[in-house]
């Protein structure tokens, strides 16, 4: 049996990615829109040490509360730190939290999902138990818990919510190899005597990826809500790291003497959810266009 | 699909069907009050300030005044027998809330209660037993002698109830007290407390006719309440919204000073912070005045020692360690931390001088307050790493040792006495003693002050032992705990007592319209 | 049918007390041992320190040395009977608090349904029989914006607009119908947004297929094809996620809760986490994620009820 050649396999999935419909995506106004929008939110917060007016941490007692002017140009928070230094760097933060969070779960779902849809058997039953409880857990209560156990900390948040998160994408891999493991192609690949490992790779997942797009885009904004709403509950992260949810929360207390200090932020995370919400729903009129279940948990 | 609607509309019905109104409030005078802690359950040990502060429902035997003076209530006089035993002598004219006499007999009943159920009570009391000599004189035998004693019965978990109150399985009835006010309905579900005027009191007469509580543990909840006019007094609104509050034409707020503390703790355990001078220079560093004006909007008053001058055993002589960041800045570099490599942090033979701080969030001065330390702490070119965690949290770090500087709220005068302060911070296995301090020169003055009886020698014994453990400087004080009591102007007679815990409303306050 | 139903049960049962173990075993992660915790809720100072003696006296008490799946097993063996321990805190049987409350979070979560459900069903019929007029595009904003707006935010913006602004409602609290608005309307604006959007998408698919066509050719008039053809089949989707969110919203509710001193199960649990009163958070899980099991299991049935082509095995 020949050994397959890497590069092949390489370039077999550079196919694969050739073979997105970037036409339809770019014919497509909406989507169009959001990405050269979440670019410019991304860019600014990659940039952020070199465009952020102020040292984010910069403690300025006799400046504090201040409205917004030219020298703050969206004011100052309780201990004289720059808004919108804070927002920019927060930005980055919230980022790489939920980035990072969409990212461990996806991985996590997708093995075990695969495995237990491809292997079947007390493997499929475990897995899908172990799905079944993490599901009916609601997320929150979960979070809270995990980070109740583990201690708040940035860390701790991103191994919590991903905890949550993994089971969705299990769900649909799994939903995604059953369908799929049974067509002729992978009988032939089978008879063939490919290993289970090429079939998962090179032909499931593949196939599988438009729907797991479309979760893992819209869960980048769960996610940063996620954050937030752990953040209210005391749970989030040490007050000194820009984080949107935690200045949400901090600038809860000032809503009536000074709003702006919850505007920006409220703002900042309702117009990045929407832009991801959009994105979500423009990819799944493209890549999904039977609209297929995707198993979409909403909540 | 009509019959849809049907269900759907059945279900909003069945929702409503749900709720009962609010009991409508006739023509007496009603106080709704707020109150910042939860109030768990009607048995008056779980939390004792509800019933003895809040509602007046108990009372102690001892209670005290604004210049933090022990004064008689239900205990006319008291004395020492012996170093071991105290004896107190009772009012004859009290009757608890079933018109049944108030006897020596239930202040047994009281005290042995407490300190059986709360493990803190007992703590204070050290309770070996009481005897009953007749009906209005008993007498309080201590393990060890204890002349904190007479203070220690001002904490409200001790105010009496009547033996009544429980039946003879000792399950938890009601609360049947002496107070002004007495029990009238407890809501399980909202813990929402209503109090009614007790005509027999044996203080007088009262004004109020009955006092709602309402639990709302959200500042922001109050300060909202008390502005909407849903209640008629409360106290801690945000600190932000004090001065916007007693603006508003209707309404007051008043800053008021606790003895409650912002307290730094260090670990003297690690370097470098064994160095007495690196202590020194933190307290140095500290601008408590800036501190208090922003981060507290003045709630609260700057303070580099424990005990305010209004409090008659303060050793007003103590060297301050207030604000100079010169002489932080010198006491620093002579130590030999210079900051060689310009980044903004001293250091010393390559390591850089960088600390843990760790606070919790449930008061909410604590965080803002932490943030501002690390900031002032930097212009000396220390850096500080916030963590805020869980109270539980903190606790395990400290017994691991894991930790540098703590910021925490405590009370140095919970039970009015200095003793009670200053030897669980400072005497050798104290409470608050996180880093075995041990001084035998304290210890020493301690345990006489424990045992000696004449107040005033006391205060000048315990007065030393402020002098030298404000020079040793384990800990540094930033500021004491104001509190903002925010009220209705038709809210008369208020005076506020600092010894409460959050606050405690007086017989004497009355209802205009 | 009945097999069905059993082996759906069996499973339920073993999710519940699958995720009870897990909730007990993290409880027990949880840095602050439990017997200093339960203390320092019995000392009037949060920040007093229990002595060596009265932590012994407390782990004793209440058997917190044992190993912990002996404890686990201990509160399973109870639980099965009803008797699901006693709080730390509180001294009241858990039982008996989780009764209290669940009353309470039951009512948000129905009125938060029947808000999502009463506006959200119409509003949805509108945009799709309107789609891309004018009133669809501001209806499709405005839903965008509630999905994905943090969901205390909401809650704090209503308070301060609705109840301190314009008086209208009280702030916070539990009592007549008044103080149920503002908590109902801020759970419901993640789910009377989703449900808004899946019935336009539902409604213009179904809109499309040939038997209405053919119904409209026919001459019959909007309204009658609306409601008795095409409701019905938009509506599966629907049914699924609004059971989906009834679960989470039992839990979920925890922020709202909190926001408006809603004495709900949520609130209690949150509480209970904090203070690490663990028999009261094994309750409230017990209890929270039964009923998102029993919801989940109706909502199946539900479904062979209303598509008659759906049958279990």
């Amino acid at each position: 049996m020949k050994m397959i050649n890497p590069s092949r396999w390489q370039l077999l999935w550079f196919g694969r990615i050739c073979r997105i419909p970037y036409q339809k995506v770019l014919e497509n106004k909406i989507v169009s829109i959001c990405l050269i929008l979440l670019g410019i939110v991304l860019l600014l917060a990659i940039l952020a040490p070199m465009i952020a007016p102020y040292d984010p941490n910069a403690i300025d007692l006799k400046n504090s509360l201040h409205p917004p002017s030219t020298a703050y140009p969206l004011g100052t928070d309780h201990l004289g730190r720059d808004v919108l230094s804070r927002l920019l760097y927060g930005a980055t933060t919230s980022f790489v939290i939920a980035i990072s969070v969409v990212g461990l779960s996806l991985v996590l779902g997708l093995l075990l999902g695969g495995a237990a849809g491809y292997y079947g058997g007390w493997l499929d039953e475990t897995i899908s138990r172990l799905m079944d409880l993490f599901l009916s857990f609601p997320g929150i209560i979960f979070a809270l818990a995990i980070v109740g156990a583990l201690g708040s900390g940035v860390l701790n948040l991103i191994i919590a919510l991903s905890l949550v998160n993994w089971a969705s994408y299990a769900r649909l891999m799994r939903g995604q190899v059953l369908s799929t493991k049974n067509n002729d192609y992978i009988s032939s690949a089978r008879v063939i005597g490919a290993s289970d490992r090429r079939i998962l790779c090179r032909h499931i997942l593949p196939n599988s990826l438009a729907p797991v797009v479309v979760l893992a885009t819209m869960d980048i904004g769960h996610v940063i809500l996620a954050a937030a709403a752990l953040s209210f509950l005391g749970l989030g992260i040490p007050p000194s790291i820009p984080e949107w949810g935690s200045m949400l929360n901090a600038g809860k207390e000032f809503m009536r003497t000074a709003p702006y200090l919850t505007i920006f932020p409220g703002i900042a995370i309702t117009f990045t959810v929407i832009l991801f919400s959009l994105l979500g729903d423009g990819f799944r009129d493209i890549l999904d266009p039977n609209k297929e279940e995707t198993g979409l948990a909403i909540a | 699909m009509k019959n849809m609607y049907v269900a759907m509309l059945a279900l909003i019905l069945a929702n409503m069907l749900f709720f009962c109104p609010a009991a409508s409030i006739d023509s007496e005078k009603t106080l709704n009050a707020a109150s910042m802690w939860d109030i768990p359950d009607v048995d008056p040990i779980l939390r004792g300030d509800a019933w003895a502060e809040k509602t007046l429902v108990t009372e102690t035997l001892v209670t005290s005044n604004q210049d933090y003076e022990l004064l008689p209530q239900l205990a006319t006089t008291w004395r020492q027998l012996d170093d071991k035993t105290w004896e107190f002598k009772l009012r004859d004219d009290v009757f608890f809330h079933d018109n049944s006499k108030l006897t020596a007999d239930d202040v047994k009943f009281t005290l042995e209660r407490g300190a059986e159920l709360d493990a803190a009570i007992a703590g204070y009391l050290q309770l070996d037993r009481i005897d009953v000599i007749d009906s209005n004189t008993i007498r309080i035998l201590t393990k060890n002698p204890n002349a904190m004693l007479p203070a220690s019965l001002h904490s409200p978990s001790l105010g009496v109830i009547s033996r009544n109150s429980v039946d003879k399985d000792g399950k938890f009835i009601k609360p049947i007290g002496t107070g002004p006010f007495k029990f009238e309905s407890f809501d399980a579900q909202t813990h929402v407390l209503t109090v009614s005027k007790n005509d027999n009191w044996w203080g007088g007469d009262i004004a109020i006719d009955r006092i709602i509580t309402t639990p709302m543990t959200d500042p922001n909840a109050r300060a909202s309440a008390i502005e909407k006019g849903d209640v008629d007094f409360t106290v801690d609104i945000p600190y932000n919204e004090v001065e916007r509050i007693d603006s508003i034409d209707s309404l007051s707020a008043k800053i008021f000073d606790t003895p409650y503390l912002y307290r730094l703790d260090l670990n003297t355990g690690h370097e470098p912070l064994n160095n007495i001078d690196i202590r020194h220079a933190l307290s140095y560093a500290v601008n408590r005045d800036d501190i208090v004006e922003y981060v507290l909007f003045g709630v609260g008053s700057p303070s580099s020692v424990p005990f305010s001058s209004s409090m008659p055993w303060a050793n007003n002589s103590v060297r301050h360690y207030d604000y100079d960041i010169e002489t932080a800045k010198e006491l620093l570099a002579d130590a030999g931390w210079i900051d060689t490599d310009g980044d903004g942090t001293l250091d010393k033979e390559g390591k850089p001088l960088e600390l843990s701080l760790l606070t919790y969030p449930t008061r909410p001065g604590l965080v803002p307050v932490a943030e501002a330390l690390v900031g002032e702490f930097k212009e000396i070119g220390i850096k500080a790493d916030l963590e805020v965690l869980e109270w539980g949290a903190i606790t395990d770090k400290r017994k691991d040792g894991d930790w540098d500087m703590v910021l925490f709220a405590t009370n140095c005068a919970l039970i009015p006495d200095p003793q009670y302060y200053l030897q669980r911070s400072y005497g050798t296995g104290g409470s608050y003693n996180y880093v075995s301090y041990s001084n035998p020169d304290v210890d020493e003055l301690l345990t006489e002050s424990m045992e000696t009886e004449d107040l005033q020698t006391r205060y000048n014994l315990l007065k030393e032992v402020q002098s030298i453990t404000q020079e040793d400087s384990i800990n540094i004080i930033v500021a004491h705990y104001g509190i903002a009591v925010a009220a209705k102007d038709s809210v008369k007679g208020f005076e506020f007592d600092p010894t409460a815990h959050d606050y405690k409303l007086n017989p004497e306050m009355d209802i205009e319209e | 049918m009945l097999r069905y139903l059993l082996k759906r049960s069996a499973f339920m049962v073993v999710t519940v007390l699958a995720v009870c173990a897990m909730t007990f075993g993290l409880m027990n992660i949880i840095p602050g041992g439990t017997a200093e915790l339960i203390l320092k809720h019995t000392f009037l100072e949060l920040e007093e320190i229990p002595t060596d003696e009265q932590i012994a006296e407390i782990s004793s008490r209440y058997n917190l040395h044992d190993p912990l799946y002996i404890q686990f097993s201990r509160w399973m063996g109870n639980a099965l009977h009803g008797d699901l321990g006693t709080s730390y805190i509180l001294k009241r049987p858990v039982t008996y608090l989780i009764l209290l409350r669940l009353p309470a979070t039951m009512m948000l979560a129905l009125a938060a349904m029947s808000i999502a459900v009463l506006i959200g069903v119409p509003l949805g019929v509108l945009c799709a029989l309107k789609e891309n007029k004018l009133a669809d595009y501001i209806l499709r904003i405005a839903t965008l914006i509630g999905v994905s707006m943090p969901g205390f935010w909401l809650a704090l913006l209503l308070i301060l607009v609705f109840s301190v602004t314009l008086k209208l409602f009280p702030v916070a609290g539990y009592g007549n119908i008044s103080y149920l608005v503002l908590p109902a309307v801020a759970l419901s604006a993640h789910t009377t947004a989703i449900t808004l959007r899946m019935v336009r998408t539902g409604m213009l698919e179904v809109m499309n297929q040939p038997y209405i066509v053919f119904a409209m050719s026919k001459g019959l008039p909007t309204r009658y094809i609306v409601t008795k053809h095409a409701m019905r089949n938009a509506l599966l989707p629907v049914i699924t996620v609004l059971g989906l969110h009834l679960g989470h919203m039992l839990g979920g509710a925890v922020v709202i809760e909190t926001i408006f001193a809603w004495p709900g199960v949520g609130s209690l649990l949150v509480n209970s986490i904090m203070a690490r009163d663990v028999p009261v958070v094994q309750g409230c899980v017990l209890t929270i994620v039964g009923v998102f099991v029993i919801i989940n299991l109706l909502v199946d049935l539900l479904y062979t009820y209303i598509d008659p082509r759906i049958k279990y095995v």
